[in-house]
């Protein structure tokens, strides 16, 4: 997206320090999403793409750095309070209340705003339609795509101001990885700054404006998602090529 | 993918295979023997299935609790019986005003007791409405105890993410404890919230019950239905199911885990009051009760499930059925003792454990 740098940051980080007990996973890591944009972040298992994403939402206290959200310091929040202030996010795996049914699990994304939940509900089926056939039937007994879409609308019921995915093509079949990557687009087109974390880099770095290689829980290159593409040093390492 | 590969992918497909086909069977095994266990318990002895329904009733609404706080945050808590008989006590202390003395007991100045009429039969039932006020009141006082238990033993176990065993210890060690003060305050003699003896009534089939049964069977019901209106149809009670599922993706849905977790001890509390006052009302106040009845109680609610409350309601029931046809048993000729009642929910326990540990209504994990 040209002139993605001078726009305003929706989410910003800044030198993000975080981490498990005894074991530093993230020394140090910044980014920023831009108003609308979409960013991806690839790197190789291990590299602390789900604790980034765990740190941003509150999840996994940061031990050091800034998490900033329209220039407002969130850092260390709690969870909960990070995602009433519009940050949503969707786990990588576990990303479903099982027991639960379709609806109540689009429900409790509406938990801070019960008034206007079936208003929500009724637009999140609009963009998922497979979910409005199974609304009274229990997560949990979903396929994993159907699961995904769920877990996707869930996150949006709130309208974030930046919507956090944390690999959302693992564990599902090419096709549906196609499909789920197509509503992630349809979402951004609406103007949802999206932050992406990616294992599937290249069909990453096609869908995203810009990019982060991450690596051993730093930042190794930033750039224009085509550029990132192109560049042999990713293609090498990161590709597979 | 190589050979071996896919040998090894077709070996471990077959496995899961294997797995799912062997949880499926053991899960219809379990339900069908539940099933005719429940229908050959009544036309056998209707007389031990209905005392069965109202003792089910009782361990259901124990189970309940047990499972709720098992669900919403995953532990054991064997303090729960003991918990159970603090509430019954309670309710004790504020009908009568009575705690143990040197010689003799010591009377509070006032208690419910000497409201006017608080003592004066209700219909059939052997009590007034001073022990309904102080169901009530146990029933405040024990909500308020297991959140204020809650501040100051489970949460700091849990901020320093203590595992499922160092909460289930630390739960023991207040079941200890709380049996203990219960002794020092109401000694080791059981008593009773009314004096007196009262006949039973006839029911078709040749059934016997007190009125105080039938009250004890509805109001348990009447209770559980509340409890499952509340998880079902309330945002509090999902919330409540959607912390059971997941707490973290209950936190980034905005849910307030605190709060839910203060509500689940509050809603648990105030069960386990009634449940035990209801319990000693069966039988007798006993300091050692609630732990006699924790076995049931857990054995309950893993058969129906361990975390499902529908399915604590089932098994607290089918538990409490067998144990109570236990006594018309005969085994080696020889008619079963009442005192193998807790060796009974301990069999169903471990052929559980055995047959399929999550029950029958419970999670595939």
């Amino acid at each position: 997206m040209a002139g993605s740098t001078s726009t305003a940051s929706v989410l910003e980080v800044r030198e993000l320090v975080a981490g498990y007990g005894e074991v530093e996973v993230l020394h140090g890591v910044s980014l920023r999403v831009a108003e609308g944009e979409m960013v991806a972040v690839i790197g190789p298992n291990g590299a602390g793409k789900s604790t980034l994403m765990k740190a941003i939402v509150g999840l996994v206290p940061p031990r050091a750095g800034r998490v900033l959200l329209r220039g407002q310091d969130i850092t260390g929040l709690p969870a909960e309070q990070v995602v009433a202030r519009g940050v949503c996010y969707v786990p990588q795996a576990d990303n479903v209340f099982p027991s639960l049914t379709v609806r109540e699990n689009l429900e409790m994304g509406a938990y801070l705003v019960p008034k206007q939940a079936r208003a929500r509900m009724e637009r999140a089926f609009a963009l998922f339609p497979e979910l409005a056939h199974r609304r009274h039937e229990r997560a949990g007994r979903l396929s994993g795509g159907q699961r995904q879409m769920l877990a996707l609308a869930r996150a949006l019921m709130l309208e974030p101001q930046v919507l956090l995915l944390d690999e959302p093509s693992a564990g599902l079949a090419p096709r549906m990885v196609e499909l789920v990557f197509a509503k992630v687009r349809e979402i951004n087109a609406t103007g949802t700054a999206v932050l992406m974390v990616e294992q599937n880099a290249r069909e990453a770095l096609k869908l995203a404006h810009r990019a982060y290689v991450l690596a051993m829980g730093q930042n190794r290159l930033e750039g224009a998602a085509q550029e990132l593409l192109a560049s042999p040093d990713v293609a090498r390492v990161y590709l597979g090529e | 993918m190589t050979a071996i590969a896919r040998a090894r992918a077709f070996a471990l497909s077959g496995w899961q295979e294997l797995r799912y086909r062997a949880d499926a069977l053991g899960g219809a095994l379990l339900w069908a023997l539940v099933l005719s266990f429940l229908v050959g318990a009544a036309v056998s002895s209707p007389d031990h299935f209905a005392v069965g329904l109202v003792v089910g009733s009782v361990y259901a609404l124990a189970a309940l609790g047990l499972t709720l706080v098992y669900g919403v945050l995953r532990f054991a808590n064997f303090a729960h019986g003991d918990l159970m008989m603090l509430g019954a006590y309670l309710a004790y202390f504020v009908l009568t005003g009575a705690v143990v003395g040197t010689r003799r007991d010591v009377h509070l100045p006032r208690a419910l007791d000497s409201l006017p009429g608080a003592s004066e039969r209700l219909g059939d039932l052997t009590f007034g409405y001073g022990l309904l006020l102080a169901t009530l009141l146990a029933a405040l006082a024990l909500a308020l105890l297991c959140i204020g238990l809650d501040r100051l033993v489970y949460r700091p176990l849990r901020r320093r993410r203590a595992g499922v065993v160092v909460l289930a210890v630390a739960s023991l060690g207040l079941a200890i404890g709380l049996r203990s003060l219960m002794l020092m305050l109401w000694g080791p003699n059981p008593r009773l919230y009314v004096e007196g003896v009262f006949p039973a009534r006839s029911f078709p089939f040749g059934v016997l019950l007190k009125t105080d049964q039938v009250f004890t069977f509805g109001l348990a019901l009447g209770l559980a239905a509340l409890v499952y209106l509340l998880l079902f149809r309330t945002r509090l009670g999902k919330a409540m199911r959607a912390m059971a599922d997941n707490p973290d993706l209950a936190r980034v849905s905005g849910i307030d885990t605190d709060r839910v977790t203060t509500a689940t001890w509050a809603l648990a509390g105030a069960l386990m009051a009634v449940a035990g006052v209801l319990l000693a009302l069966q039988a007798q106040l006993n300091p050692q009760l609630g732990f006699v009845v924790l076995l049931p109680v857990f054995a309950g609610a893993i058969l129906g499930g361990i975390g499902n409350p529908v399915g604590a309601l089932l098994g607290a029931m089918v538990v409490a059925m067998a144990q109570e046809t236990s006594v018309g048993w005969e085994i080696f000729g020889r008619q079963l003792d009442p005192t193998y009642k807790p060796g009974v929910a301990f069999v169903i326990l471990i052929a559980i454990l055995l047959l399929r540990p999550r029950g029958l209504l419970g999670a595939r994990t």
